[in-house]
């Protein structure tokens, strides 16, 4: 029941965001895809960001739901300044959703350096990617090494491995 | 009537060999990358031995990547035509970006930077050292690529459509080392590797893109059993000197 409803959404996800190429997963629905026999970029949302705090929850849900207008409107109305991290995160998520990876990038560069490793670093070099594709320059080598330093970075964590993995296929064939 | 028969005949078997030739041509024009992610856990064991490896030995690869008809169909009815060829590819060094040989010793010696107990140095060894001689005896890398093309004529002219498509990589990797120490064999052992790349792509009608991908599918296959080769040969070398101890 649960694979069926993850497959769902993922379809509704591709349907309505046809452009998108980076999907937000909680641990839990990680936990119910075979990492080896998916194409496609996953951003993983690790169960201590989502379930404590709030506006990555609520950023998730939105972006579950497709609600984009729903979700800007949200980070919009944030007054809170004590988990800036948070906000700047969701921030990047909704602009990479938009495909607007220079806004996200912008958005990345100010969360603290402590904060939601490793998709900081790991979206740092998607984004970086995604914004040198759109003026034609790509160098596979260059990515390789930095996906390859992230992963070294964080050697024991298995999931991140099997997701960098799809990414470099991602940057094998350009799509 | 047989004559005009043996005629369309001879343009058909002339047409199709001119499309495999075609297709090698046009593959010429993409190659794509070997180099792969290293994912093996990085081992911080005390390395005592050095082994030195030289360039290989032997590389069975074909220099150029080669297309040959397996078989074609042709159904010419009076309003519609129907063409099928599937044509096998074997890919060869120009379609990868970088020399294979080199390749294979680079990520030996990344590989063995991680996730072994020795260094591996590229030179001419001491006697007293360890020196290890790879040759690699088969590097073949096979695929087919169909097109088909639909032909519809009505009455003041004609519709062509065309599609093509690829179908999973299999590699082929067989390799040899002979591990050295004081000018004597201490293990010879011999890896044989089968790989199969799923080609993800369906029917394309984007011919570039359509055989960029096809191409890249093939390097992936062979990138992939290069990497699974390497990963069995450090474990073997592991194993011999932590034993050897």
């Amino acid at each position: 029941m649960m694979k069926n409803r993850l497959l769902l959404l993922i379809l509704l996800t591709m349907v309505s965001c046809i452009h998108t190429k980076y999907f937000v997963f909680t641990e839990n629905e990680l936990n119910n895809i075979n990492l080896g026999k998916c194409l496609i970029n996953i951003i993983p949302i690790s169960k201590i960001d989502y379930q404590k705090d709030s506006i990555v929850f609520r950023t998730c849900n939105f972006l579950s739901e497709k609600n984009a207008s729903g979700l800007r409107k949200y980070l919009n109305n944030i007054s809170d300044t004590k988990s800036k991290s948070s906000y700047y995160l969701s921030n990047s998520l909704y602009y990479i959703n938009r495909c607007e990876y220079k806004s996200a990038m912008e958005n990345l560069q100010k969360i603290d350096t402590t904060d939601f490793k490793p998709i900081r670093e790991l979206l740092l070099i998607d984004v970086t990617y995604e914004i040198n594709k759109e003026i034609g320059v790509l160098d596979y080598k260059k990515y390789l090494n930095d996906y390859q330093s992230l992963i070294d970075k964080y050697q024991d964590n298995e999931q991140l491995k099997k997701i960098v993995a799809i990414r470099i296929r991602y940057l094998r064939y350009n799509y | 009537m047989s004559k005009f028969i043996k005629i369309i005949a001879a343009l058909i078997l002339l047409a199709s060999c001119s499309e495999s030739k075609m297709l090698e041509n046009s593959l010429s024009n993409y190659d794509a990358s070997i180099d792969y992610l290293h994912d093996s856990k990085i081992n911080n064991c005390i390395k005592k031995d050095t082994i030195f490896i030289n360039s290989l030995s032997k590389l069975n690869l074909d220099t150029f990547t080669s297309v040959s008809k397996i078989n074609k169909i042709f159904l010419p009815f009076i309003i519609y035509n129907y063409d099928k060829i599937n044509m096998r590819v074997k890919l060869g060094q120009s379609s990868i970006e970088q020399p294979y040989s080199t390749f294979f010793v680079n990520s030996l010696i990344s590989e063995s930077n991680r996730s072994a107990c020795f260094v591996t140095k590229k030179d001419k060894p001491d006697i007293n050292q360890y020196s290890l001689e790879i040759s690699i005896d088969s590097c073949k890398t096979v695929s087919v690529y169909q097109r088909r093309t639909i032909v519809i004529y009505y009455f003041v002219g004609y519709i062509k459509g065309f599609q093509e498509l690829g179908f999973p990589a299999k590699t082929n990797l067989n390799v040899n080392i002979i591990l050295r120490k004081h000018d004597k064999i201490v293990i010879t052992k011999n890896y044989n590797i089968d790989w199969v790349q799923p080609f993800e792509f369906g029917w394309s009608r984007d011919i570039e893109k359509a055989r960029s991908n096809f191409t890249t599918n093939m390097a992936e296959s062979l990138s992939l059993s290069t990497k699974k080769c390497i990963e069995n040969i450090i474990k073997d070398l592991n194993e011999y000197l932590n034993g050897s101890k």
